[in-house]
């Protein structure tokens, strides 16, 4: 940077200095980056908890907020934060209070909630003044030996006091409860465990330190969500996600099928994915109905009070549970994926993906810490009380001549000091006691306290001593958590195998079979009608539109579209749009450009082949089959050039029907010649089937040479054409002009 | 669908263009403007939060200093979609405030104010923000900050305070100078300046936003403009991936600047 002055002239005093932007721009960002990821957005591997929560725990210790003391009003606590540790909004800190105390947000709560602290349907808290919170036990196991000097302090952000800088953290907090979580240019996500499990994962890495991750499995199977749950993500991935600490876990609702008599039955969902807002998933589902995309579901009801009912209604009796909910899982939040990302930060503060080992590992090496650190502040206490003892014995030796000094001598503390070497903290302890504990200083009394405190003080200074005691020690202290928790390390989610159901075809099966006429516009516009369309001329259509195709159909078809660039398109006659109003722009269901035509519209039926020709004279034959294509950009099947250029593009598409195939020309050539000549084809440009020296292929038609030919003229009369048999010739070749009497379009059908 | 998409943003520009050639230009409540209406030596600060904007409109010089709170985090541009652009409230009142139109509509002449003054918070917040709005004017209308009208305020580091008196210290020198004359022989409490919301008015204007005692920090751009698009889209575009490479290259460096 360089200091500049102010332009000449403008009299300005001010100072300025120069910043490059892209040097302004990245200090800031950084800045900012890096304290979101490390102080804020991602939890700590040793407790498990971002600094916010951290925070509001420790100052609900501070404030004495402990299991079996009153709770306080939460807007006292998020004061105590904000004021002391946390200098943030203040509504940040009460969302982080209130996530805390929900049983259907964390596995285990640390925060132990009075009044409406929201529920498992989305609805908010109530505002902080209503409120009461107090710790849980669970946060006291978190907590536990924090003034024992078991953790490191540092100074507030006002300096004014002390905050720890990790808990004690006497349970896998990190695993237990999970975090989730968004830094700046990193994330993190981990699902709530099992605490139980986890720390039997914990005994056997102690045991066996070098523990496969297959082997702590074992122990932690998989996510133990605090919703419940069932949970379909097959072993080998779960067992992937924890090698690697990425992946994802798919969860599904927990549902069982209620009898109603006569055959009849309804689903009772009692547990939900975690994360998911029940009041959402109603609508969700409501929503999938109205729409027709659940045609299996008849209805859905929540008759959930305090625990979770959510009654679906199949839409028929003979739908079967299994395929209903299969699809329903497929369709809606009642399964979900939860992304797994182990993003941490170590013990130093540095970002990082963990796998379950490594966070295990971390985990015990924290406690290790605590333990060796309160071993040693414990030592000190006994160290100090030993050498008072000391003292206090040889006072009880000497009582007479300590009586004296105190009585009689002007320093009474130096005196003693001097007479008996006495430390000064020594001579301090004597003249503190009190005159009716004279008779307390008993010499057994103060033996027995010496020897057993030196008995506990050699029991420490070799624990410190051995690396192998110290590990024996976390054990043990991990084992009697477990007992703490208790009836919470039940689990709660299971796991299942997701049932190979093929829904589609249930999806199928539901469809009503019934006939329909389908009706394409010359604009484009489709629609099904119900039944038969005896009289054509009584559809109504938009202004300047008019009927292009009738087909008749059933609701199970297959409707199979085939435009001028030789794609076919494939929709499901249930999906088309009903025939009250006009119907919808069959351009908006299918990929289909302005510029494409629609050569022809029909029902699949199963074994049929097809003629398909370009204008170009080229064709061959499709069994139908091939042409099947749910996709909206459709199957490029017939390679027919570009049908916006003139003389490109696909002319016919016929069913196979007879032996005979007849083809005319623009120039009104006529040539015949056996199907058989044609190969069959899934897709392609085919061979050619007609010469021309101008101008290109107008139509054909396939007939079965024992019936004759026939073709319709204009008026809709059917002509026998007795000579056919003149027109036979090889494939390729040119033909020879039409009869008399052919109609003038140079089709064998009226369009 | 892109020109579309454009043709739809070009008439509505000329639909704004027209609007506010026929109407007389509304500026929007939250700014406080200044009295004078002399172009040259106007100043606008773009004050974070509410809580701020209090304090700076009572320590300003009403002749030529315009307050304009923003509140909160502003939208970041370079990963918003145009229409989200255009329907940011902060962001239109900021443009209005200005005068100005973003993008080619962009004319320096109309600007409303010689300088253009970012002051935030000295927090990890207020460097996220002073970064959106470097982005903002970045990607909107680089010309401004061509032609050096863009500063960014440099609030006090420093807070010494003892009994009642707290006086703040604008880098390390000022505060031994401090502390050797003000304190002598005191032990006075020093702790890291947090936000401008915590200062009283009169100290505020003395420390950041008086010309006479004030220092400013004028953003300018290199020539090779190109590296600084490319800083921009790796910071404030859509991939976090390139964010990630960023922060892992530079995070070293960064610790000894951070306060948190």
């Amino acid at each position: 940077m360089t200091v500049m002055t102010a332009p000449p002239g403008s009299g300005e005093p001010d100072r300025i200095i120069e910043e490059p932007l892209s040097e302004a721009l990245s200090r800031r960002y950084l800045a900012y980056a890096l304290s979101v990821i490390t102080d804020r957005a991602l939890p700590d591997v040793r407790d498990g908890l971002k600094p916010v929560q951290r925070r509001v725990l420790y100052a609900m210790r501070e404030m004495r907020l402990n299991p079996e003391s009153a709770a306080r009003k939460c807007a006292k606590v998020v004061g105590e934060v904000m004021g002391g540790y946390h200098p943030h909004g203040d509504q940040s800190i009460y969302d982080t209070l209130v996530r805390m105390a929900q049983s259907f947000a964390q596995r285990y709560p640390l925060v132990d909630g009075q009044g409406n602290f929201g529920n498992i349907d989305g609805d908010n808290a109530a505002a902080m003044r209503y409120t009461e919170a107090k710790l849980t036990v669970a946060a006291t196991l978190l907590l536990d030996g924090i003034e024992e000097d078991a953790v490191d302090f540092k100074p507030t952000y006002d300096g004014s006091d002390d905050e720890p800088v990790v808990l004690p953290a006497g349970f896998p907090n990190l695993l237990a409860n999970g975090s989730t979580g968004i830094a700046v240019g990193m994330a993190t996500s981990i699902p709530p465990h099992n605490a139980g499990e986890l720390i039997d994962a914990c005994l056997l890495l102690l045991d066996q330190p070098e523990a496969s991750t297959e082997a702590l499995m074992q122990h932690v199977q998989g996510p133990d969500f605090p919703t419940g749950g069932v949970i379909v993500e097959p072993r080998g991935n779960l067992a992937e996600v924890y090698a690697t600490g990425r992946g994802g876990v798919r969860v599904r609702a927990r549902w069982a099928k209620e009898d109603l008599g006569k055959g009849t039955y309804q689903i009772v969902v009692t547990e939900i994915p975690y994360q998911v807002k029940k009041a959402d998933l109603v609508e969700q589902l409501a929503d999938l109905i109205e729409g027709k995309k659940a045609p299996l579901l008849g209805d859905v009801r929540d008759e959930s009070a305090e625990d979770v009912r959510l009654v679906l209604e199949p839409k028929s009796r003979n739908v079967e549970p299994e395929v209903l909910m299969e699809s329903l899982f497929k369709l809606s939040d009642l399964e979900t994926r939860f992304s797994v990302n182990m993003n941490v930060l170590d013990a130093r503060g540095t970002p990082g993906v963990m796998n379950l080992r490594q966070a295990l590992q971390a985990f015990l090496d924290h406690r290790r810490e605590v333990l060796v650190r309160r071993a040693r502040h414990r030592l000190e206490k006994i160290e100090a009380r030993l050498h008072i003892l000391d003292g206090l014995m040889i006072a009880y030796l000497n009582l007479d001549e300590v009586i004296r000094i105190v009585r009689f001598e002007d320093k009474p503390k130096e005196k003693l000091i001097e007479t008996f070497g006495l430390s000064e903290i020594q001579a301090d302890a004597i003249l503190n006691t009190r005159l009716r504990q004279l008779a307390r200083l008993e010499e057994m009394e103060i033996r027995r306290e010496h020897a057993e405190l030196s008995e506990e003080r050699d029991g420490i200074v070799k624990m410190l001593a051995s690396d192998k005691a110290q590990w024996k020690l976390v054990g043990e202290g991990l084992r009697h958590v477990k007992a703490q928790l208790g009836d919470l390390n039940v689990r709660r989610s299971t796991f299942a195998e997701a049932p190979q159901i093929d829904t589609e075809a249930a999806l199928e099966a539901m469809i009503v079979r019934e006939p329909i006429t389908i009706i394409l516009s010359e604009r484009g516009w489709i629609r099904a009608a119900k039944g038969r369309v005896e009289d054509p001329s009584e559809l109504k259509f938009k202004e300047g539109d008019k009927l292009q195709f009738l087909v008749p159909a059933e609701t199970t078809d297959k409707l199979l579209i085939f435009a001028s660039d030789g794609r076919f398109f494939t929709l499901g006659c249930d999906k088309l749009p009903g025939a009250r109003g006009h119907g919808e722009p069959l351009r908006l269901m299918i990929d289909l450009d302005d510029r494409v035509g629609i050569i022809d519209v029909f029902p699949h039926k199963a074994g049929t082949k097809r003629l398909l020709a370009s204008k170009q004279g080229y064709g061959f034959i499709l069994p139908e089959e091939e042409a099947i294509a749910f996709r909206r950009a459709g199957k490029q099947v017939l390679n027919a050039g570009d049908p916006t250029k003139k003389g490109e593009g696909a002319a016919v598409c016929l069913p196979v029907t007879g032996d005979q195939v007849a083809v005319v020309g623009d120039n009104g050539k006529l040539l015949i010649f056996p199907t058989a000549e044609l190969p069959e084809m899934p897709r392609g440009k085919g061979v050619k089937l007609q010469s021309y020296r101008e101008g290109g292929l107008r139509d054909a038609m396939v007939f079965k040479g024992e019936e004759g030919a026939t073709w319709v003229d204009a008026a809709g009369r059917t002509r026998n054409w007795e000579e056919w048999r003149e027109w036979i010739g090889r494939r390729a070749g040119a033909g020879k002009l039409a009869p008399k009497g052919f109609p003038a379009n140079k089709r064998f059908r009226p369009r | 669908m892109e020109r579309a998409e454009e043709r739809l943003k070009r008439r509505k520009d000329k639909e704004v263009a027209r609007a506010s050639a026929t109407r007389k230009l509304r500026l929007p409540g939250k700014l406080a403007d200044c009295a004078g209406n002399a172009i040259d030596g106007a100043e606008l600060f773009l004050v974070e939060g509410d809580s701020a904007g209090g304090s700076a409109k009572q320590a300003r010089d009403r002749k030529n200093q315009a307050i304009l709170p923003l509140r909160g985090k502003i939208l970041n541009v370079a990963s918003a979609s145009t229409d989200k652009f255009g329907g940011n409230k902060e962001l239109s009142d900021l443009l209005l405030a200005l005068g100005v139109q973003p993008g080619s509509k962009f004319k320096e002449e109309e600007l409303r104010y010689e300088r253009i003054i970012i002051m935030t918070d000295a927090d990890v917040d207020g460097a996220h923000i002073a970064s959106l709005l470097i982005t903002f004017f970045f990607r909107t209308m680089p010309d401004l900050i061509r032609s050096g009208r863009l500063y960014l305020a440099l609030p006090p580091l420093y807070r010494l305070s003892h009994g009642g008196k707290a006086v703040y210290a604008k880098d390390d020198a000022h505060r031994d100078e401090l502390l050797a004359s003000e304190f002598k022989g005191k032990k006075p409490e020093i702790s890291r300046f947090k936000g401008l919301g915590e200062m009283m008015p009169s100290q505020l204007k003395e420390t950041t936003m008086d010309p006479k005692t004030r220092t400013l920090a004028r953003v300018v751009l290199p020539r090779a403009e190109e590296t600084v698009e490319d800083l921009v889209e790796a910071l404030m575009g859509r991939k976090p991936e390139l964010r990630f490479r960023f922060i892992q290259e530079n995070a070293e460096f960064a610790a000894a600047d951070l306060d948190v």
